[in-house]
């Protein structure tokens, strides 16, 4: 099934090499991969990976745009200075990576051909989903960064808060699927 | 020698392997369960969990990223 390798069908020359990316990488590998292009994005431009942050710039220079100011916000002015018009380069590597693992995901899911526009069918579920999203953004920003920041940032990079993120993420997945499987099955 | 059936697209992990594991409970030896998925980590996660226990395991790919395992309890 689907932790053995693909199986090799020859037909003609394509398929001789073997569909290596349909085959599910054992998690070693996963690891191995994602962590290199953590370490190589570090090295290029000296920031750690993540994408929250991302996020945040984006939504700000969006209201900066409307004609708010959320240069303003205690947030922006002690933490995350920068500006915030929508043209500011100042959080292009940040932008470079939302796109690159947004596209990065969908290709490896349309070269699998396992790509597939699934909806929640459940309103219970659907009200759970965009509940618990928004407590995870608001989390996130709380934390000045989301998993990858903080784990695959934050621990490759051997900050200790990156562990502290790890205990306190596992704690909260733990009662997020307690709550599930009270409520939502 | 009765068939189930258990719908699960648009139910996310872990979901579709707790509900499967609920149904296979209720059901006898021989019988035969006929999930729908559409949660690529649910096929893998259910086929790995059914093949541990001992039960059949039959995994078609219906349509991109839909997928029916046929379960058969041993």
């Amino acid at each position: 099934m689907a932790d053995n390798p693909v199986e090799e069908i020859t037909v003609g020359k394509t398929r001789k090499l073997g569909r290596w990316w349909e085959s599910s990488w054992s998690l070693t590998r996963g690891a191995l991969a994602v962590s290199a292009l953590g370490i190589i994005f570090l090295a290029v431009t000296g920031a750690a990976v993540g994408i929250s942050g991302g996020f945040a710039y984006w939504g700000a220079s969006v209201l900066t745009f409307l004609g708010f100011h959320p240069a303003d916000w205690l947030y922006f002015q002690e933490r995350l200075p920068a500006d915030l018009s929508l043209r500011a380069h100042s959080f292009l590597p940040y932008t470079v990576l939302l796109i690159g693992i947004i596209t990065g995901s969908l290709l490896s899911s349309l070269l699998s051909s396992e790509f597939r526009i699934r909806t929640i069918k459940r309103p219970k579920m659907l009200a759970a989903a965009l509940l618990g999203g928004f407590l995870m953004g608001v989390g996130a920003r709380l934390a000045y960064g989301c998993n990858i920041g903080n784990l695959l940032g934050g621990i490759a990079s051997l900050s200790l808060h990156g562990w502290v993120f790890a205990v306190f993420l596992i704690l909260g997945t733990y009662l997020g699927v307690k709550l599930l499987l009270r409520y939502l099955m | 020698m009765p068939t189930f059936h258990l719908e699960l697209c648009g139910e996310i992990c872990p979901v579709p392997l707790l509900r499967t594991q609920k149904q296979m409970e209720r059901l006898s030896s021989g019988d035969c369960l006929i999930i729908e998925t559409e949660q690529t980590q649910a096929v893998r996660n259910i086929a790995r969990w059914a093949t541990k226990e001992g039960h059949q395991v039959e995994v078609e790919e219906v349509d991109n990223g839909l997928w029916q395992i046929t379960l058969w309890k041993k």
